[in-house]
């Protein structure tokens, strides 16, 4: 079984990842949170909107 | 989990750990990562499981089980909460989905526990386009309410839905692991119901013969109650 770990992250390397994460697909958090509320995402943004859902959760927003 | 002994990472770490043997337990597969990494920040934890679904022992990889879990401490401070969950039957690239069933503790214009079916129905559209649905062709977009917050269905029900409903291959003694797991999240869910609706428990507890002494307190969390 693959070893469980935590890792830390502060609040300014989360708006790092979600800013790289958004790059990946070269969109902004408005127009990837409007495909998302019509069900328009490619697979490549399916997987950015899901990681962009957690880092949310994780900054409290 | 309660009073001082609450450790929040502890109990993150336990239930992940629980969730990760579970699946590779049941399932034929492998994860797609070396290790299971949960990002935590300010009392806040979420990770993200991928594994490999096969037909059969030997086949390769047919699809995607994706968990998806959102945690951090519940109302009270002393017991853990899932804030999302998200257990996905993906394609085998493990980026579109085909089957989600879906957990949103704060959903407000949504039922709080459903299933998301990715796929399409002629009638269904048609209907929906009827109804002026604003999304009428996504099927997907529809949420089937699965029992709220305290009977939604949990990932040992998933699992059991792959392997019995979409004959994905499992190992020698998943029914023991689900229905090990399936009791352990039932025994919580069953606390958690009391605690949301003590007179109900107290009620049906003297209506079995027995007696409860006590007073509640006069300020705790109102029932969780969402659709």
């Amino acid at each position: 079984m693959p070893p469980v770990t935590v890792e830390h992250v502060s609040g300014d390397e989360l708006r790092t990842r979600l800013e790289a994460a958004l790059n990946r697909v070269g969109l902004s958090l408005e127009e990837l949170t409007d495909l998302a509320s019509r069900y328009r995402l490619t697979p490549d943004e399916t997987v950015v909107w899901e990681e962009v859902k957690r880092i949310q959760f994780l900054l409290g927003e | 989990m309660t009073g001082a002994s609450f450790d929040l990472e502890s109990e993150v770490r336990e239930f992940a750990t629980d969730v990760l043997a579970r699946v590779l337990t049941c399932l034929v597969g492998e994860p797609r990562e070396d290790d299971l990494r949960i990002v935590s920040s300010e009392g806040r934890y979420a990770f993200s499981y991928q594994q490999t679904l096969h037909a059969h022992s030997a086949s390769e990889a047919i699809g995607i089980l994706q968990l998806d879990y959102a945690l951090c401490a519940d109302r009270t401070g002393r017991h853990l909460a899932v804030q999302s969950s998200a257990f996905q039957l993906k394609e085998r690239r493990g980026k579109k989905p085909i089957v989600r069933v879906e957990y949103l503790r704060d959903a407000r214009s949504v039922p709080c526990s459903h299933v998301h079916v990715h796929a399409e129905s002629g009638l269904f559209t048609e209907l929906l386009a009827a109804t002026r649905h604003p999304s009428a062709a996504a099927i997907a977009s529809i949420h089937v309410p699965t029992g709220g917050d305290r009977f939604r269905p949990c990932v040992e029900d998933f699992v059991q839905f792959l392997i019995e409903e979409c004959h994905i291959a499992s190992r020698e003694g998943w029914q023991d692991e689900v229905l090990e797991g399936r009791e352990k999240f039932r025994v919580i869910q069953t606390a958690a119901a009391v605690r949301d609706r003590p007179e109900v428990a107290i009620a049906e507890l003297e209506r079995l013969g027995l007696t409860v002494t006590g007073d509640l307190p006069s300020t705790r969390p109102s029932a969780r109650d969402r659709y």
